[in-house]
């Protein structure tokens, strides 16, 4: 592993996320990992206000600040210019929040990866519409507050990286911004294929998780270590591979550090943990039986 | 070479002869046959584009966009709903000054469901900065595809080129497809004023301020401005190239007519046969077929209509609350005449209605005999049995 | 006409929002109230070090694959880690925060791992004294050797004086080779000797050699040690059947008790109890039967170290906890017999001096051929300089080795350390720096402020010889568990050295405890958390979100950058050792 410092960066500092914030720290891991020769795609997120106001831009790599729900149609777009221009080593990479994925964007997405367009998809998952104040997004996880959910959520988190997978798509996974290494690896991994990839990135965010901003780092690495959010790859929709062992610490370490867990009830924890254990049950069964040693 | 082509295969021959690099689409009624001929020669590969198949025309206004910005040719074609879908992305790529060109259909919208030539869809855009061209035949869907071209890459918006849905998408008429190499030397290759590159790195489309945002919307003004200009230098050339003369007003024995009939699309070419009977009859009648509406040619307007007596408008479409939005936007054009002629707005072909050459002539009836136009669109026309 | 509105823009430059400036002119450290400070500091196994090893550093240069530059931070302040990688009852690993986590780092096995693999020279002087200042030491155990070690390293001539035929004091004559082989104890001496101290063996100041033999030194360290064994029963006339364990193992291939077939009763708790106990099954090839171990202590109580109790339990030693011995019958031709009461014992933790008391009625006699005492030892008697005070048996110090008479120093054993050979190397290590002030005529204790780790006895060599502390360093902050981020440390269990089979055991002195396998070395390193020792592992840089984090290229000395810092405080808990203190910013 080479030192960390030999990482360029290709984002400036003076950017205007909310110091803390995990989902810019997110984001400077995979350029890091994308590197130079690259054109970043920004929808409207937090990353839309992080790219900065005219003319002062955060992104050394180009980057085009299309509508709300054409990030993945956008990076398709660029990509097949790409090739009629006979590109074959420029990456691109749309850069979107869960609202613009699972809810408005879900449809280009979709679109896109049936087609196998040539772009890396990175979800940056804060689990909100955190930009415009903090509303509930299809990625909201059942009970969070938000502000459009102010007694917790009813429904469940969607479960964008099956939805991804389902398209047999040649890379789909999960990374969180506080796995550093991990995140630039499966970066890189995607860089090197061709199509369709999609990286589900955890973004904790103290503003919209209420939580004291230092806290970033372990707010990341709680969500994967007590088992609720997974690390994990699947290719071309059937080789399923888990990519860290949790410890499975409580979830209650990790639910209870947020404000928008506070409410939670002894009786929810119960059922939180039950489904993490389900769903890791789920998971080792289908990492077990995948074909890829 | 001569081709017996329907509208939408002389438009599709338009766009390919312009060799773009990315086409993006989706099938919607009257415009498929544009996207399976396209999708016909990407098959037998002599498209020459990257086809993208997307999955609505939302996408593929964004995609066709973001091609754009990368640096290459792009062409897409809709009608309709389609066009409707992509409205956000219309005001998008004229902001960006995506030099896209688009071929719409005219076709009613929904509700309720109709498939028939209406022009209230592009019409609907007319504030989201395209320049628009109405055509009434198939040479002229060919032709005007290739211009567009050279006047959206030397103006820097994108601009449309408006069929309507059977009318002129499904009829069959003998149609000139240039050679390529001719098209070559009068449509050189795309050379993009800014794109994505990594060598060259630029954010594009970040927040601005208010007085920002004003000064970018002014310059696209601006450059509407600069676009008559620009259509008619156009024009130009491509007479010299290809021998056709076009125009931004076709007008048609309106010299010394003393009632003109104003109107766009292919009622303009049924017109021809009615201001002809008429003509016969001994009434001074004449016709401007309006081909471009954006940038709406006030002056050119103003010039060409000064002498005539009385106006009529025939609109295939309605504001409602207002009226038909070629006579709207006419009367704009003419209220800096020193003398006010009077305009009788008609409302005549909605939903694809048939407007024959007698219920034209009829229109024109009442533009001659009525004492003043009434305040609101005259729909209430029927044709005489005799002519 | 386009009517401008107060234009921002140049109508030549874009027309369409494009940039290809930077955000570097929105300074965002505007925004912060805390700012971060990179301070390294003291981990609590270091304080808890009686030698103040930076016990973290060597970790990490050992985590690099530098082993020499790891032994070497060793060698800063104990110049014997071979010998305390075998024999050290480690608090350290009592203090390791890893213990709090799973389980304590193998700090020992490490230790023991360094001196065996590593090559330094120690022959740079390292000081800035100047002038020929020679000092005498009197004794050659951990403590005299420890003195001489950084009295010659300090540039001063040293004299080293030793009343045995072969220097090493007690790590020779009193630590079995079992635990200590005496290659390894000479590989260390040879070490120190290389620094070019004279060595005069077979000479006993106030002995052979008067103590005004010493007046040419400049200064005199006194580690004399405790060669005397307590006695007990000394008024009886079977003193030719009692014998002191201290005595039995300075020399026990040669001792009369050798016999196996007879029967020997052990009276101690203590590691020499316990070591002559295993020394003689060995001697007699493990023909162990006739071995017995008595103590007052409850088997908690003993203070032999648990883990060679243990070994000593392994090898079939029997132990009998809880009885105090209070005659012996005067019979001289049958075996002895012991009499002994029933007793608890009352240990004053602190000073280590307990109190026994009988209890109870209880009593019983234990038979045996010969008894060996090892219930303490004391000063060789009539064997000190006048004016250098004794008190309680032990020589007067101060809390920095000196005596009552000038020029004079003492450490070790003699001078009322605690009675563990890393509390010596410390005694040796404190009486340097006092003998070095003394001749600069500097505080000592100023001088020992200035480096004392914590509230520790101890200090760090580093820091006294380059009389520079950086602001990065703060070595009074210790650092605690609960500062430590254990999310970034995978559990994993402690590695244990292997050790010799038992029978092998019982019948020569291999060495019991081996050191950890090189091939697994490196996981058992890899387990140190590093408390506040910066090991580069760039974790704050990796996790700032606003790229402030800043390392210089030359010197590797870490800031964060003024103009965009948020003072978020992610890199404070991102580090995961402690190193990083978000400060109030006021500018």
């Amino acid at each position: 592993m080479p030192p960390k410092a030999a990482y360029e960066n290709y984002i400036h500092p003076g950017h205007r996320a909310c110091a803390g914030c995990g989902e810019v720290l997110g984001i400077k891991l995979v350029l890091q990992a994308v590197g130079e020769k690259a054109i970043g795609v920004v929808v409207p997120s937090c990353i839309g206000i992080i790219i900065g106001p005219f003319p002062s831009a955060t992104f050394k790599i180009p980057v085009y600040h299309p509508a709300f729900e054409t990030a993945a149609s956008s990076a398709a777009g660029i990509s097949n210019a790409l090739i009629a221009k006979g590109d074959e080593e420029t990456t691109v990479v749309a850069f979107a929040g869960d609202g613009g994925t699972s809810d408005i964007g879900l449809q280009a997405l979709s679109g896109a990866a049936d087609r196998n367009e040539n772009f890396i998809y990175c979800c940056f998952d804060n689990e909100a519409y955190m930009n415009t104040g903090i509303q509930s997004s299809s990625s909201t996880p059942k009970d969070a507050w938000t502000m459009t959910t102010p007694v917790g959520k009813a429904g469940r988190k969607k479960e964008m990286v099956e939805i991804m997978s389902a398209h047999h798509i040649p890379y789909v996974a999960t990374a969180c911004s506080c796995f550093p290494d991990d995140l630039r690896r499966k970066v890189k991994t995607a860089k090197k294929i061709k199509g369709t990839k999609y990286i589900h990135i955890l973004s904790p965010c103290p503003t919209g998780w209420r939580y004291p901003e230092k806290l970033t780092p372990n707010i990341g690495r709680l969500a994967v270590e007590t088992g609720f959010f997974p690390l994990y790859e699947i290719r071309n929709g059937t080789d399923v591979e888990i990519t860290y062992e949790p410890r499975h610490l409580p979830v209650k370490d990790y639910l209870l550090a947020q404000g928008r867990f506070k409410h939670l009830s002894t009786k929810d924890l119960d059922r939180v943990k039950e489904e993490i254990d389900s769903h890791w049950r789920d998971l080792k069964r289908r990492a077990g039986s995948s074909s890829c040693s | 070479m001569r081709m017996l082509l329907k509208g939408n295969e002389a438009a599709a021959y338009g766009a390919r002869l312009a060799r773009p690099q990315v086409i993006a689409a989706y099938p919607i009624t009257p415009q498929s046959p544009i996207y399976e001929k396209l999708s016909e020669w990407d098959g037998k590969g002599t498209l020459g584009a990257r086809m993208m198949r997307v999955e609505s025309e939302h996408s593929a206004m964004a995609a066709c966009l973001a091609a754009s910005m990368t640096g290459v040719r792009t062409f897409t074609a809709t009608a309709s709903q389609g066009l409707a879908l992509m409205h956000e992305m219309l005001h998008f790529a004229s902001g960006m000054r995506a030099p896209i060109v688009m071929v719409n259909v005219n076709r009613s919208l929904a509700a309720p469901w109709s498939f028939w030539s209406d022009q209230t869809d592009s019409l609907s855009q007319r504030d989201t900065g395209w320049l628009q061209f109405y055509v009434a035949d198939n040479q002229e869907a060919l032709d005007t595809v290739i211009q567009a071209y050279k006047v959206s890459e030397t103006v820097l918006l994108p601009s449309m080129v408006v069929l309507e849905a059977f009318y002129t998408s499904h009829f069959m008429e003998p149609v000139e497809v240039p050679e390529q190499e001719e098209v070559d030397e009068f449509l050189p290759p795309f050379e993009p004023a800014f794109q994505l590159d990594p060598l060259h790195p630029v954010t594009l489309c970040q927040t601005v301020t208010q007085a920002q945002y004003a000064e970018f919307k002014l310059m696209r003004q601006a450059a509407m401005e600069q676009a008559l200009q620009a259509v008619e230098a156009v024009h130009e050339a491509f007479a010299g190239q290809f021998g056709r003369q076009y125009s931004i007003l076709e007008c048609y024995r309106h010299e010394d007519a003393e009632i003109v009939l104003v109107t766009a699309g292919t009622i303009g070419s049924t017109a021809r046969v009615a201001v002809d009977d008429l003509r016969a009859t001994g009434r001074k009648v004449g016709l401007v077929r309006i081909r471009l509406f954006r940038p709406f040619p006030k002056a050119a307007l103003m010039k060409t209509l000064m002498h005539a007596r009385r106006i009529a408008v025939i609109d295939r479409n309605i504001s409602p609350g207002q009226e038909g939005v070629f006579s709207e936007e006419l009367k704009s054009a003419l209220y800096a005449c020193d003398r006010r002629i009077p305009v009788f707005s008609f409302v005549l072909g909605l939903g694809g209605t048939n407007v024959s050459p007698a219920l034209i002539k009829k229109a024109i009836k009442m533009t001659s005999e009525m004492d003043q136009p009434p305040m609101s669109p005259i729909s209430d026309v029927e044709e005489e049995n005799a002519a | 006409m386009i009517r401008r509105l107060r234009p921002k823009l140049d109508p030549k430059k874009p027309f369409v929002a494009i940039s290809s400036e930077s955000s570097l002119d929105f300074k965002t450290g505007a925004q912060r109230s805390e700012k971060p400070a990179f301070i390294n500091k003291v981990a609590p196994c270091r304080h808890a070090c009686p030698i103040g090893i930076n016990i973290p550093a060597a970790f990490h240069l050992a985590s690099n694959g530098d082993f020499d530059a790891a032994l070497q931070v060793y060698l800063q302040d104990n110049p014997l880690p071979g010998v305390c990688g075998r024999v050290c009852y480690h608090p350290c690993e009592s203090k390791c925060n890893r213990g709090e986590y799973d389980d304590p780092v193998n700090i020992r096995s490490f230790e023991r791992f360094l001196a065996d693999k590593g090559h330094v020279d120690v022959t740079t002087r390292l000081s800035p004294y100047t002038g020929n200042k020679s000092v005498a030491v009197v004794g050659s155990g951990p403590a005299g050797l420890s003195a001489a070690y950084h009295l010659a390293r300090m540039g001063f001539n040293i004299t080293l004086f030793e009343a045995r035929p072969a220097l090493g004091g007690m790590l020779r004559y009193g630590i079995p080779s079992y635990r200590l082989p005496r290659s390894v104890l000479d590989t260390e001496i040879d070490r120190i000797l290389d620094l070019g101290i004279e060595v005069k063996l077979n000479t006993t100041i106030g002995g052979n050699l008067p103590w005004s033999g010493l007046d040419e030194y400049d200064a005199v360290f006194l580690s004399t040690g405790l060669p005397q064994g307590k006695t007990l029963f000394s008024s009886s006339s079977l003193q030719d059947r009692i014998f002191a364990g201290v005595d039995f193992l300075a020399d026990p291939e040669n001792s009369p008790l050798k016999d196996a077939g007879q029967k020997t009763l052990i009276i101690g708790g203590g590691n020499v109890a316990v070591d002559v106990a295993r020394t003689l099954l060995r001697t007699r090839r493990g023909q162990g039967g006739g071995i017995t171990l008595i103590c007052p202590e409850s088997r908690e109580q003993m203070p032999v170290l648990p883990d060679d109790l243990a070994e000593a339990v392994e090898e079939g030693l029997h132990v009998h906890n809880g009885w105090v011995p209070v005659e012996v019958k005067e019979d001289a031709q049958s075996p002895i017999a012991v009499g002994f009461r029933q007793a608890e014992v009352d240990r004053d933790e602190t000073t280590g001096q307990i109190a026994v008391r009988p209890v109870g009625d209880s009593y019983r006699q234990y038979e045996a051929d010969h008894v060996i005492v090892a219930v303490g030892q004391e000063l060789a008697a009539g064997v000190l300089p006048e004016q250098v005070d004794i008190s309680s048996g032990r020589i007067t110090i101060d809390s920095f080795g000196r005596t009552s008479r000038a020029k004079f120093f003492a450490g070790g054993d003699a001078a009322g350390n605690k009675a563990f050979v890393a509390d010596a190397i410390a005694g040796g290590k404190l009486g340097a720096m006092a003998i070095a002030c003394s001749f600069q005529a500097e505080d000592v204790g100023e001088q020992f402020k200035a480096c004392q780790l914590g509230m520790s006895k101890t200090f760090s060599c580093r820091h006294f010889m380059q009389r520079a502390l950086m602001e990065s360093e703060n070595l009074k902050q210790i650092v605690a568990y609960d500062q430590i981020n254990t999310l970034f440390f995978p559990p994993r269990p402690r590695v244990f050295p292997p050790k010799e089979d038992v029978q092998t055991r019982r019948t020569d002195f291999t060495e019991v405890v081996k050191g950890i396998h090189p091939a697994e070395m490196p996981l058992e390193i890899a387990r140190c958390f590093n408390c506040g020792t910066c090991i580069d592992c760039e974790n704050c840089m990796d996790f700032c979100p606003d790229m402030s984090i800043l390392k210089d290229a030359e010197s590797g000395i870490y800031d964060f950058d003024a103009d965009y810092c948020k003072g978020c405080g992610v890199c404070s808990v991102a580090c995961p050792r402690n190193i990083i203190n978000m400060e109030k910013d006021t500018g």
